[in-house]
């Protein structure tokens, strides 16, 4: 833990708001950022935020240090964020019954990876991580959006470091095919 | 970017030659073949792909995720299944709140008209119930549901509340119903487009109770319903118009700089489009 957080969070565990609000304002971003490419989705990735912030705080007085207060709420972001998919799963989608009018729902980001600007670069983006199953995006993610090594991976995900390992292999192979050649992947939707 | 199908065993150890996780050995065969070096540049590829585009969130979106955290820390001492932080919590996810503000404000209206009836009508055996209601519904009465929901949103519990859905009773807000691209053209030029009912049990996409012709101009010409967030992952260029429904799907309207007319849903799906 660096010297600052460790000071914040006793602070904070000692009941100064302050420090509480410094504290979740420094790791607001990176954990947002953690949250957004394990949901792909802005709406997830605000929710599942907001929840790993809630959590922080009920669990700030339970952390004992054992681990750095960053590997501790990464790994607090990524289980909202993995939650926030769970509920999106089960949240009702509209049936075929609901959408059987007059013509089919006619949903255009077909042509998202045709666009040249940012937001068609991000659907495209968005679309490849969807594709990739849950146990590798979620490594590839923490270390190529976060920058963890595998040893903070491994700790964060309880998984053993070859398993980091081969899991972010293996998820990187599939982005590069995907995003190479997109028409070849399904559409996770 | 290579084409053939890689190794397991190649892309594993290219892998872990970008991120420096790999022995002399390894190291020195990884750059002495070029297939595998090429295999490290689409890896590299990805990995900065990854990188470079996390979009932050809007500050506003923070703040009210900082503030919601601080709230909590203000809540009583968690009971020991609260404090595992598995990330399963009872907060109400962001986008639903809407619909539990609303609701609760129109549940709450609904109970105090009820009771008012009820004392106004004399006694019977339901007056005992709406009399043990909480004695600020009854000052709701005459508020409007923004007003009302806005104090919902104010207290701790409003926000860990998502039983909240199952308790809405009454009909919040209507979006009009828009199914392609004519009436997606109707609704931006003024006409009148059938509504859907939200803010019902129900989540969006249920039922079309409500008519045009019962509404008043105000609600029918385009407008950003305050119940529909506009996402802040529009595209740059396009101008906010009003929010609809697309067979069920709450949406906002946006005018494209080439003048189409274009519907997104929370997370900037292109529902459906229009020509100019």
């Amino acid at each position: 833990m660096s010297a600052d957080d460790a000071q914040l969070v006793a602070a904070a565990q000692a009941g100064d708001r302050v420090a509480l609000d410094s504290l979740l304002r420094r790791h607001y971003d990176r954990l947002h950022a953690v949250c957004r490419r394990v949901t792909s989705s802005d709406a997830d990735a605000s929710d599942a935020t907001q929840e790993a912030m809630i959590a922080i705080v009920r669990g700030l007085p339970a952390f004992d240090g054992r681990s750095s207060f960053s590997t501790w709420s990464y790994r607090i972001a990524v289980n909202a964020s993995l939650d926030e998919l769970r509920r999106r799963r089960r949240r009702p989608m509209p049936t075929s019954d609901q959408r059987d009018h007059d013509q089919p729902l006619d949903i255009v980001d077909h042509r998202a990876n045709e666009r040249s600007d940012g937001l068609g670069d991000r659907l495209a983006l968005d679309a490849a991580l969807a594709t990739v199953p849950e146990e590798f995006r979620v490594p590839v993610v923490l270390r190529d959006v976060a920058d963890l090594d595998y040893a903070e991976i491994a700790a964060i995900l309880d998984i053993p470091i070859g398993t980091v390992k081969s899991r972010i292999a293996r998820g990187r192979g599939q982005l590069a095919d995907i995003l190479h050649d997109p028409g070849n992947h399904p559409d996770p939707t | 970017m290579t084409d053939a199908p890689r190794p397991d065993d190649d892309l594993e150890l290219a892998s872990a030659y970008l991120d420096g996780e790999i022995d002399g050995d390894d190291r020195a065969r990884v750059e002495s073949s070029p297939s595998l070096l090429r295999v490290v540049a689409d890896l590299a590829a990805v990995r900065a792909t990854l990188a470079r585009s996390v979009p932050p969130a809007a500050a506003a979106t923070r703040e009210s995720a900082l503030a919601a955290a601080l709230a909590a820390a203000a809540e009583p001492a968690p009971t020991a299944d609260d404090q595992v932080p598995t990330g399963n919590l009872r907060v109400m996810p962001r986008r639903y709140r809407w619909v539990a503000m609303a609701g609760s404000a129109a549940a709450a209206v609904v109970l105090a008209v009820v009771a008012v009836t009820a004392l106004q009508g004399g006694g019977s055996d339901s007056d005992v119930e709406v009399a043990d209601a909480p004695v600020e519904t009854a000052t709701m009465v005459g508020a409007d549901t923004r007003t009302a929901a806005a104090g919902a949103e104010a207290t701790p519990e409003a926000m860990d509340t998502e039983n909240t859905l199952g308790s809405i009773t009454g009909p919040a807000t209507v979006l009009p119903e828009v199914a392609n691209a004519d009436d997606l053209t109707a609704y931006a030029t003024g006409a009148a487009p059938p509504m859907t009912t939200f803010g019902n049990e129900s989540l969006p996409g249920q039922g079309t109770d409500v008519t045009a012709d019962t509404l008043p101009a105000s609600e029918i010409a385009p407008a950003v319903s305050p119940l529909v967030p506009v996402p802040t992952c529009l595209p740059a260029d396009a101008t906010v118009v009003g929010s609809v429904s697309v067979r069920g799907i709450p949406a906002t309207v946006v005018r494209a700089a080439d003048g189409s007319l274009q519907a997104y849903d929370g997370d900037c799906t292109l529902l459906l489009q229009a020509q100019p």
